[in-house]
């Protein structure tokens, strides 16, 4: 289990990470969602112990390591460039570790071949990571990480310097081991699927700060901010102000003149106070019923075919909105043509502005 | 367009072409004059172009020229050696400075090459001298009685070449130092290696193939070190390329001198060979 509290890395006038608390639970999958630039490799390289954390505290089974060295963490990091040892080959890289560990000759040969056929490299161990491809260094450099059997694994983008069909299935690769070595593993990304589809649970990350922790569809489905909204892909961001608050809905005006209706969800509604709404496109339902909490008449302006998907873009009284459809041999309305879409109030996430820290 | 190749090509041949006869007339023809010289004897009349011989270089390696040999070779290996082991320490700790304290440190370096030798065999013997600050400090402190010897003796060119030519190995050292990926210390750190092993196992093999560059080129400089040896060796302390001076300049006995300079040349090819082996048997495997 790896704690951390308030910790803090600054480079000179820089605030790389601010004052950042989370827990990891053994064995969880944590992925570090965030822009470039947010301080996720930051604050991965503080854990590992690269940098030291000017405040707060790291835990890692209970035991405080904030203020050891590098070399005696036992946390592995894969670095984002792989940082393999171009001097040594595949077999010697792995074994890197052990020997630092002064394990036996013997032992060392056998775990080195057991993780090498785990990442499925056996029959290139005797080459330079030169001579390899990349996603055969990415393997290389997970092997080296996970044979000395960390308490803590760290990946530091591991997928970003591979083609999109090699991502995906190192991407599931990753995971499958991870669960079979029940290995805690807190993996670094900026691509929202990537985090989606390998973690337990989520952090994003903005200007140095943890805005958000939680799973997936939490995450996804419940924003808290309008920031972790749109980074984790929701269109339809719209603004506007609180008119009315009732038992289970509140009623907001948009700035260009839509009228939403969404659920409370026991926030603290003001009316008159600013607040911001999201429509997601796929929530956006054609010809919805009348009896449709929100309800918008808008004109076609354009329609995308995907195959088995439908995107349109619809003119609602001067909001543009996107809506997205699965399709299934539908009818399709044509540019031009008047079509109502809506939604349930639960459909819509909907928040009052968040007071910006600074 | 073919008329333009070669128009091109003759344009090219005519600017390379000072630099060609340049090489020719002061590299080329000196040194091929030299061999066969080297394979003419010599006698009260000077030398004998109708007598070819192989004596003078059985005379090159005879006990007194193949002493001056040894000394030449083993103060340069020393030199190289001491040059090397202190150009680490140095070169890893300019790579940890600001980009613009590393172009002055570096200057500094490379200060000794902007400087006469006379001159910095000059300072030399204020700092080395009988009565140089050495040796007035360390009376002064009661640690020593008479003076230490540190000039006049292969201690002088020793010291004096270790300073004179420490850039030619700490340059190339450097450049590989700074092109080191960080990453790859921190990764050797994070499975276990401590600063001792991260050298050895990282820093060291991997800059190398640099270090041996300078070393070569700071004993090729070393062997063939002309005024720093005269002025620090002293009468008694004779490197090869004096001694072939003397033969050549002053006994005028260009036979035998031609003969010094070839086995000296032919000294200095070893290492270059056996570096270009090296290398391709690496490139290789
Ligand atoms: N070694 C460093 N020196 C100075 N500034 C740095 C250094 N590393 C990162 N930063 C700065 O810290 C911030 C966070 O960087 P980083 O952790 O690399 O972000 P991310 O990995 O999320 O892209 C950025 O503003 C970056 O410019
Ligand atoms: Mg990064």
């Amino acid at each position: 289990m790896l704690q951390i509290e308030g910790v803090t890395k600054r480079f000179g006038s820089v605030v790389a990470v601010a004052d950042v608390s989370a827990t990891i639970e053994k064995g969880e999958f944590f992925a570090l969602l965030g822009p470039s630039g947010c301080g996720k490799t930051t604050l991965l390289r503080t854990i590992a112990g690269i940098y030291r954390a000017e405040g707060g505290t790291i835990a890692l089974d209970g035991q405080a390591i904030g203020e050891r060295p590098i070399s005696a963490r036992d946390i592995a990091l894969v670095f984002q460039n792989y940082a393999l040892f171009p001097h040594l080959s595949v077999f010697e890289n792995v074994a890197f570790g052990l020997r630092m560990r002064r394990l036996p000759r013997r032992e060392i040969a056998t775990r080195v071949e057991e993780v090498l056929d785990l990442v499925r490299l056996r029959d290139l161990a005797r080459r330079r990571p030169g001579e390899l491809s990349g996603g055969q260094q990415q393997r290389v450099a997970l092997a080296r990480a996970i044979v000395v059997r960390p308490r803590l694994l760290l990946l530091d983008e591991p997928l970003s310097n591979l083609d999109a069909k090699l991502r995906d299935e190192m991407r599931d690769e990753i995971r499958a081991l991870q669960r079979r070595l029940a290995l805690t593993t807190v993996l670094v990304t900026h691509d929202l699927r990537e985090a989606f589809a390998v973690s337990d649970r989520v952090g994003v990350m903005r200007d140095g700060r943890l805005e958000q922790v939680g799973t997936p569809w939490e995450v996804y489905d419940a924003p808290q901010s309008r920031f972790v909204a749109a980074f984790v892909g929701h269109a339809n961001i719209l603004s506007g102000a609180v008119t009315a608050v009732g038992d289970g809905a509140v009623t907001i005006r948009t700035d260009a003149g839509l009228t939403l209706v969404a659920v409370r969800g026991g926030l603290d509604w003001r009316p008159g106070a600013r607040a911001w709404a999201t429509l997601r496109p796929e929530r956006l339902r054609l010809d919805p019923g009348a009896d449709a909490a929100n309800r918008f008449e808008t004109t076609v302006a354009d329609v995308t075919y995907l195959g088995n998907a439908v995107t349109l873009r619809l003119e609602a009284g001067g909001t543009t909105l996107r809506a997205q459809t699965t399709y299934v041999g539908q009818a399709l309305p044509a540019a031009g043509a008047r079509v109502a879409v809506g939604c349930g109030s639960g459909d819509l996430v909907a928040r009052p502005d968040e007071a910006r820290a600074d | 367009m073919r008329t333009d190749e070669q128009g091109r090509g003759g344009r090219v041949a005519l600017l390379v072409l000072p630099l060609v006869a340049v090489l020719l007339a002061f590299y080329l023809l000196p040194l091929g004059r030299a061999i066969v010289n080297s394979l003419h004897a010599f006698g009260p009349a000077g030398i004998d172009s109708t007598v070819w011989t192989l004596e003078n270089y059985r005379r090159a390696f005879d006990p007194h020229y193949g002493a001056v040999f040894l000394r030449t070779l083993r103060i340069s290996v020393i030199i190289t050696v001491i040059t090397c082991l202190a150009a680490y320490p140095v070169g890893l700790w300019i790579v940890r400075l600001s980009a613009r304290a590393q172009a002055l440190v570096l200057l500094v370096y490379m200060a000794p090459w902007l400087v006469n030798v006379v001159v910095k065999a000059l300072g030399w013997s204020l700092i080395l001298g009988g009565a140089g600050i050495i040796n007035r400090v360390l009376k002064g402190l009661g640690v020593i009685g008479p003076p230490l010897q540190l000039m006049f003796n292969e201690t002088g060119i020793v010291i004096g070449l270790v300073h004179g030519h420490f850039m030619f190995v700490l340059l190339p050292l450097w450049a590989a130092l700074s092109a080191l990926d960080p990453n790859l210390r921190w990764a050797a750190a994070n499975l276990g290696a401590g600063p001792r092993q991260i050298f050895l196992r990282v820093t060291l093999p991997l800059t190398l193939p640099a270090l041996l560059a300078g070393g070569l080129i700071n004993f090729i400089m070393n062997m063939g070190a002309f005024a720093t040896p005269a002025l620090l060796g002293g009468s008694r302390t004779r490197v090869i390329s004096y001694v072939a001076y003397e033969v050549n300049l002053v006994a005028l006995n260009w036979p035998l001198g031609g003969a010094l300079a070839v086995v000296l040349f032919l000294i200095v090819l070893v290492p270059i060979w056996l570096a270009g082996r090296l290398g391709r048997s690496r490139g290789a495997g």
